[in-house]
């Protein structure tokens, strides 16, 4: 118990990490999401190249893609350091649900919209940004808050690689205390604080969704 | 002189003609009613005139601009229309006021006191000012729909399109936007209007035209839409009508 009460400053900063990783993934994830979001509505021609990737990515399990971005790339050269390979493995994960959660988003607004946009002088990409966008933003919202308490969980792949994050240091102190229900639970639970509040959202985003209609 | 000029006008879905080289033309100040079966081409021709279709061959001019086959219209040629659809297809993350407004700022770049009185203008003649601040959501259909021409009439087009715009509407709500359009007429506007709607169509249009398999079969002036149709089409569209009143409402 002592040695888990002198090691808990170390758990949660490794919090941090995790947090970090889970932030900058994201927000990377995000631009190639919305990337592969509007190359399927964009083009026909681009169409296929963005469902290619989002399938792959969809298919193939994270940790794979993970072993892939960190060993595979260094064995034709591109050595990463673990922590890039892991913020570029999660964000290459993020972008495939996330392109799709947006695609979804974009094809649920109805094609009258554009119609009624166009009708009006609007141009496809001012129409998008003002017109179907936001309308296609608030479809997506609670898809996309709930992939990103997915991600956040799936940061943990991360101390496999050697990332020191937060599931990494639950180990080291579960090994050195002999304790590890204590220390796994105590992992957990900052796990759980972190990812309810966004579960939460998620739920009253779509119950305001709801009632909007 | 005629403000809209629809020359030969074919346009074809894949390998299924909708329009097969009709011509028509509107008067400034006419309103002119479509009718005809489903799949008559008339919410087709609408599409054409309006700029949201491409077509194979043909012409159409409307005021100053023209489109000519395979053109796809540009901001100037919408300067000419306004459309109403049937679905309304407002906005729905916008107040009745900033759908009214939205083009005028963004597309026409007024300035906002004066987008905000043309609004007001277009909001008052449909009857729906003191819903400005409401979202489309918390409408009914009927007001919904008046808000959608406010809309199309805030940008002053040469020329109203509506696109069944009582079709989705209940019976009761019909009447209110029966009236706002009788109340347009009034005032001037041209406007051309599709529907099944044949108690609908005679009570707003100065001329019914009827369209069968892309053309247009018969001209009619409201008065005499009952008492002399002269084409075996038109009376059997008609007989089918009376027979089957609830299709008026489809």
């Amino acid at each position: 118990m002592e040695t888990v009460i002198a090691y808990l400053p170390a758990i949660f900063a490794s919090t941090g990490i995790t947090l970090m990783l889970f932030i900058t993934a994201a927000l990377i994830g995000a631009t190639g999401g919305l990337a592969i979001a509007v190359a399927h509505t964009a083009h026909p021609l681009l169409r296929i190249p963005a469902r290619l990737i989002v399938s792959v990515i969809q298919g193939t399990p994270t940790l794979l893609q993970l072993f892939v971005v960190h060993y595979g790339l260094a064995i034709l050269g591109l050595r990463l350091p673990p922590l890039i390979s892991a913020v570029v493995a999660l964000a290459i994960f993020a972008s495939g649900f996330l392109g799709e959660i947006w695609r979804g988003a974009m094809e649920a607004v109805p094609r009258t919209q554009w119609d009624a946009s166009r009708s009006l002088g609007f141009g496809r990409l001012h129409a998008m940004v003002l017109l179907v966008g936001p309308q296609a933003l608030w479809i997506a919202l609670p898809a996309t808050v709930g992939f990103l308490v997915s991600l956040l969980k799936t940061t943990s792949l991360a101390s496999i690689i050697g990332i020191v994050d937060l599931t990494k240091t639950g180990t080291m102190v579960a090994n050195l205390s002999f304790e590890p229900m204590l220390v796994y639970g105590i992992v957990a639970a900052i796990y759980f604080a972190l990812c309810w509040p966004l579960s939460l959202l998620s739920r009253r985003l779509e119950r305001l969704q709801h009632g909007a209609r | 002189m005629a403000l809209v000029s629809v020359r030969n006008l074919s346009k074809q879905y894949g390998q299924l003609p909708v329009l097969d080289g009709m011509s028509t033309e509107i008067a400034a100040g006419e309103v002119v009613a479509i009718v005809g079966r489903s799949g008559s081409g008339k919410s087709t021709l609408l599409r054409c005139v309006g700029g949201l279709e491409v077509f194979q061959a043909g012409e159409v001019m409307c005021g100053d601009a023209a489109l000519t086959a395979g053109q796809v219209a540009g901001k100037d040629y919408f300067r000419n229309v306004g459309i109403v659809f049937q679905q309304f297809n407002l906005f729905p993350h916008l107040t009745v006021f900033s759908n009214v407004t939205i083009a005028l700022r963004q597309v026409q770049k007024l300035k906002k006191p004066v987008a905000a009185e043309r609004a007001t203008q277009a909001l008052r003649t449909v009857g729906l000012l003191e819903k400005s601040d409401v979202y489309p959501a918390r409408l009914s259909g009927g007001q919904q729909q008046r808000v959608a021409i406010a809309r199309a009439l805030a940008l002053k087009p040469k020329i109203m399109l509506l696109d069944e715009v009582t079709s989705a509407l209940d019976p009761e709500l019909v009447e209110e936007v029966t009236n706002v359009l009788r109340g347009l007429a009034e005032q001037g506007n041209t406007m051309l209007i599709v529907t099944h709607d044949i108690q609908f169509a005679a009570s707003v249009a100065d001329r019914i035209v009827f369209m069968h398999a892309g053309r247009i079969h018969e001209e009619v002036k409201p008065t005499d839409l009952l008492s002399r149709p002269q084409t075996e089409e038109l009376v059997r569209f008609l007989g089918r009508k009376r027979m089957n009143p609830k299709e008026d409402r489809v």
